[in-house]
């Protein structure tokens, strides 16, 4: 008996390690998650060839009609939030809950323009290193208290000391309150991009008082103080939380009661109980399920381009790929129509350029290379292989695993032989922050909606690897134009010198572009009030239903 | 029989030292920087370092696990890498879910498995066993997930009888109940059919039979009981395993347990979750196995007299 009973405790040890291994191999996801969009200056970008206008079901200025019948909203989204702290977040899902519970120094409307939230004005000196803003003086926190410049310096100072916000901060100098509804934000350099920073979720403007009296608790659901039209009233991690109308808030007070989000992390359960009428909207319709949604005539699909990049990296300082036109010719190998219409379903566009199309400083005039594999033989015999190569591709998980099945079958018809490694995430990264690799597929979603966060990180010389260059690139003229663009404050100027940037990097090309991915919500027919926000960044507070 | 209970308990404390060293080791070896999967796809590397120095990550794995190590035995299973909320009471929010659910779920399983188990053994080769053996072998064959959909189409988009996931009354217990308590079902029957066999061929049914005993008695009293020992053991080891969480269960069905916790932990490896899960499902388990155990005395009188012997 004892024996028996020794011999159950081991396996129950061995059965949790095995348990652990187990789960370990599975896929892991890799589509980043990080969002807190914003448009700098005038929107120069034209409207993307497919995808369609954010179809709105209903205009929010309707809502004050006095038909209203139900306000309070359900909503399904996959994954729970992270934290309620904004300077410990810097994923979508958590900066969806904490766009409508706090407030920022500037926002940006539906079409992505730079509007002002907290701040009715900014103004930037001549050099570019100093943004003055201008505070609105009625605003006040939830509980009444006003918010002050003391307060955006406050939340400023706080944000260069954490980790998650330390990057966003980075060229920061000093925070001067001018006086108490005027803040000086001084850089160390002219930095463009700050002007769309502002309007990070993570640096939503906090209560220096409810931080200080709340210390390490502050973040839990008890603790937290915005300034935003919406309070937390409960979080169920992992099942649901629920966001109430501040009947404190100071701009206008949204129709929707109150607000329930749902983690549904299947997408087809997620799709299933939008038509089951148990959610009234999805936040993200998966491609496989946008057929369903759309044939049935209870629910309406919207769909707009996302802020999101697929692409087949290629690492330019292996030996083949050290040869532009190898570069060029597995672009011109590649049809990248199919990868839209299998991978994605036709939920998506083909990535033309570098830069994501929802993202101001894309341009059109970019032409993706055709589909020509006579051309891309040509190229290759030029560089020096008439018959081909072999070549390894790094990838993880399901789609991309289909993807790098679709490459592989496409080049080995201009000759090329591709070897398909699928990885782990984790062992993914790691090999390509190595540069061991030869070709790998990748996304990028830009989190600060401006251009500075498409290129730089991926592009620029200084940051190889982890950082998100890891197609090795070093090129002076790639890095002169990205510094020149992020320094430059001439908003039309600077959108130029992306233009150029663009046209370079197609020449150059690092990477074979490959899609751009939709953003699709699923709401009921009925609902009203929504309207799609180009950075996916979606306002609730205008949701409700006739009676 | 409390010695033997006490001793039991006690052999615990090695197996949670074994489990976490391993869990640790085998986390820190995996591939992956922590600090940068933590940091997020698009951090650069100034926030990579920061979060890596937050995190204590930049000190060698071993002073790492002692740390941990210190502060568990305080009862402080440290606070996850990713929301930094404090691991124990994240853990205990999801673990009475996943509690419940297993409950029903191996209840279905038994009510299910040992009726059709008892009637395929007394009728074996008849059309009630080899209908209840298809369908333990459909039940064993059939994925969690596909029958979660399933069942989620049928009862909540088209009859809109059910709700299709998440936690709230007691209709969202059917589904994910059904979906997990079936495939246990089909490995308990098969348990229940081969050990009934066995025993009802043994020489003391025969001579109950003998003697005149009614058929359901003997059945019931003289076969069942000493047939129920196997049987016992497998719903101990479901049921304990059910407590681990059902992950693809709960992604379907939106369940809020602690399954998906290990797996989301796992795959951003927030190793200070992971371990505080495996801690306590370790626990778990042997606990339940240890009920088992006990359980044998109960109802194995012979069993019952070996721990007086000792």
């Amino acid at each position: 008996m004892r024996k028996s009973g020794n011999a159950k405790l081991v396996a129950a040890a061995m059965a949790a390690a095995m348990m652990l291994t187990a789960c370990g191999g599975g896929g892991a996801s890799s589509e980043t998650t990080t969002a807190a969009p914003a448009a700098g200056g005038e929107s120069t970008t034209a409207a993307p060839a497919a995808g369609g206008e954010g179809t709105t079901a209903a205009p929010a200025a309707d809502a004050g009609s006095g038909n209203i019948g139900r306000t309070d909203i359900v909503f399904a989204m996959q994954g729970d939030i992270v934290a309620l702290d904004p300077a410990q977040q810097q994923d979508t899902t958590s900066s969806i809950i904490l766009k409508h519970v706090y407030s920022t120094l500037m926002d940006t409307d539906n079409d992505g323009n730079l509007v002002g939230d907290l701040a009715e004005s900014y103004e930037i000196n001549e050099d570019g290193t100093a943004f003055t803003y201008k505070l609105r003086e009625d605003a006040v926190f939830a509980d009444g208290t006003p918010v002050t410049a003391q307060d955006v310096k406050f939340t400023y100072d706080r944000a260069k000391d954490m980790p998650k916000t330390k990057s966003n901060t980075s060229k920061i100098q000093e925070v001067v309150v001018d006086n108490d509804h005027q803040v000086t934000i001084k850089l160390v350099e002219p930095y463009a991009p700050f002007a769309t920073i502002v309007t990070s979720s993570n640096l939503s403007i906090l209560s220096e008082a409810a931080v200080t009296a709340a210390g390490d608790a502050y973040g839990d659901v008890d603790n937290i103080l915005g300034s935003g039209p919406f309070v937390v009233k409960e979080w169920v991690p992992n099942d649901h939380y629920v966001i109430e109308r501040n009947e404190n808030y100071w701009d206008e007070m949204p129709v929707t009661t109150s607000i329930t989000c749902r983690v549904i992390p299947e997408g087809s359960a997620r799709t299933i109980a939008l038509e089951a009428g148990e959610v009234d909207l999805v936040w993200n319709v998966d491609p496989t399920d946008c057929a369903n949604v759309e044939a049935n005539p209870d629910v309406l699909l919207l769909s707009q381009p996302s802020s999101s990049i697929e692409y087949l990296g290629m690492n330019v300082t292996k030996e083949v790929f050290a040869d532009q036109r190898v570069r060029q010719a597995i672009n011109y190998a590649l049809d990248k129509q199919a990868f839209v219409d299998t991978i994605i379903e036709g939920r998506g566009t083909i990535a033309n350029s570098y830069i994501n199309s929802a993202i101001p400083g894309w341009t059109d005039e970019v032409e993706a290379y055709p589909y020509d594999p006579e051309k891309a033989k040509e190229l290759l015999a030029e560089a020096g292989y008439p018959d081909g190569f072999s070549c390894k591709i790094y990838v993880n998980g399901d789609v991309r695993t289909r993807s790098a099945q679709m490459i592989q079958a496409q080049l080995a018809e201009v000759g090329i032989t591709v070897d398909i490694s699928t990885y782990e995430w984790g062992a993914l990264l790691d090999s390509l922050n190595a540069g061991e690799h030869e070709m790998f597929i990748l996304g990028w979603s830009n989190s600060s909606f401006d251009a500075d966060s498409s290129t730089y990180q991926l592009f620029h010389s200084t940051n190889h690897g982890a950082t998100g260059n890891r197609a090795f690139m070093t090129d002076e003229k790639v890095d002169q134009l990205i510094s020149d663009a992020a320094q430059e404050t001439d908003n039309a100027k600077r959108m130029e010198l992306y233009k150029e940037l663009q046209f370079y990097l197609h020449d150059f090309s690092p990477w074979c572009p490959l899609y751009y991915r939709d953003d699709n919500v699923g709401v009921r027919a009925d609902l009203k009030g929504f309207e799609l926000h180009k950075g996916a960044n979606h306002y609730l507070g205008n949701l409700y239903y006739e009676n | 029989m409390s010695r033997y209970i006490l001793k039991r308990l006690v052999m615990l404390i090695p197996v949670v030292i074994g489990v976490t060293f391993m869990v640790y080791f085998i986390l820190s070896l995996s591939p992956g920087d922590t600090a940068a999967m933590i940091a997020g796809e698009t951090a650069d590397a100034e926030t990579i370092e920061a979060v890596r120095k937050d995190l204590g990550l930049d000190q060698p794995v071993i002073v790492q696990y002692g740390k941990y190590m210190l502060n568990l035995l305080r009862g402080d299973m440290g606070q996850s890498y990713k929301s930094k909320r404090d691991v124990f009471p994240s853990i205990m929010a999801s673990f009475p879910n996943t509690a419940k659910l297993a409950f029903w779920s191996i209840l279905v399983a038994v009510g299910i498995a040992l009726p059709i188990g008892i009637i395929s053994a007394t009728r074996q080769y008849s059309m009630i066993d080899n209908v209840g053996m298809v369908a333990a072998l459909l039940g064993v064959a059939t994925p969690n997930f596909w029958l979660g959909l399933m069942l989620i189409i049928l009862f909540s988009l088209n009859l809109g009888w059910l709700p299709s996931g998440g936690m709230g009354g007691w209709k969202n217990y059917i589904m994910p109940a059904i979906t997990l308590g079936t495939g246990d079902a089909a490995l308990i029957t098969r348990m229940t059919r081969s050990s009934m066999l066995e025993v009802i061929r043994q020489d003391y049914i025969r001579t109950a039979r003998a003697k005149g005993v009614p058929e359901k008695k003997v059945i019931h009293k003289h076969a069942l009981k000493n047939a129920l020992i196997p049987v016992v053991t497998v719903i101990g080891i479901q049921f304990g395993s059910l407590l681990g969480g059902a992950t693809l269960t709960e992604t379907v069905f939106a369940w809020p347990g602690v399954g998906r916790i290990v797996v989301d932990s796992i795959k951003s490896k927030d190793t200070p979750m992971v371990l505080g899960a495996i801690v306590l499902l370790t626990i778990t388990f042997s606990v339940v196995n240890l009920a088992v155990d006990i359980l044998y005395a109960f109802i194995d009188p012979r069993i019952k007299a070996q721990y007086k012997r000792k």
